[in-house]
């Protein structure tokens, strides 16, 4: 993929306003903290399954009910709303992506 | 402000609950009798709850059980009960839940910012503990503004 697209990250959860909201938020930081070029898009379970991403990012459980998902890279987290998990799993994964260390 | 969405009378400390469900219920309950949910939002909770999982535990010893705002919710708010020892969720790395708060939205916006403090809260050493030892309905409230005041410094 070309460096000027923006790598397309969703971010899952049962209701699509509790949890996948709060990691899109920490997602949307994380990335203009690093300067990288994305879109998170926060959904549900339903609106997951029908959608081609480069990462999902979700719960365990949530993950899952969405395996089938065409997706590059997952990123399963534990405790939702640490900042921290996220950097040390997502930047990882973003990496692999974009082919280039972030 | 997150503070402002919790009202002293959704709070139930230290509740006789020894279930996910029994904790769940009342959750929504609270957020019931104060006119935030229709009764149908509390079985919507309850059934994304048994579909989902653990899924609602989204840190050491906290749950957020909530449900898509078209099953019933009329105005965004929260409600928090908290259980001493303790109810398992299932969840394998988070368990047992101490503070359960449930979420009452009704679009994907209105209440973006009160999760996002509730995000930096949670993130926060000790504030989940702080909320679970809360003697009184107005420590709780308490805790949050003095978290928010912090913040908006």
């Amino acid at each position: 993929m070309s460096l000027a697209e923006p790598v397309v990250i969703m971010t899952v959860c049962g209701a699509g306003v509790g949890s996948s909201l709060m990691i899109k938020m920490n997602v949307d930081e994380l990335l203009q903290k690093h300067k990288i070029k994305g879109r998170v898009i926060n959904s549900d379970i339903a609106s997951a399954k029908t959608n081609t991403v480069d990462v999902v990012i979700t719960s365990e459980d949530i993950y899952a009910l969405i395996k089938s998902m065409d997706v590059k890279e997952v990123v399963i987290l534990q405790n939702i709303v640490s900042m921290r998990e996220l950097e040390e799993k997502l930047l990882p994964a973003l990496g692999r992506v974009l082919g280039r260390d972030v | 402000m997150l503070s402002d969405m919790i009202g002293e009378s959704r709070i139930a400390l230290n509740a006789p609950v020894k279930t996910k469900e029994e904790a769940i219920t009342l959750a929504g309950r609270l957020l019931y009798e104060d006119g935030k949910v229709e009764l149908r939002y509390i079985d919507a909770m309850l059934e994304l709850s048994r579909e989902l999982g653990a899924y609602v535990v989204i840190a050491p010893g906290f749950a957020l059980p909530h449900a898509r705002p078209e099953c019933g919710a009329k105005e965004a708010a929260f409600s928090v009960v908290t259980i001493k020892d303790g109810v398992s969720f299932g969840s394998k790395s988070n368990d047992p839940v101490r503070v359960v708060m449930a979420l009452a939205a009704v679009d994907n916006q209105s209440h973006l910012t009160a999760l996002s403090e509730l995000s930096k809260f949670l993130q926060e050493q000790g504030s989940i503990e702080a909320i679970a030892n809360s003697r009184t309905e107005r420590e709780v409230v308490e805790t949050l503004r003095a978290f928010e005041e912090r913040n908006e410094r």
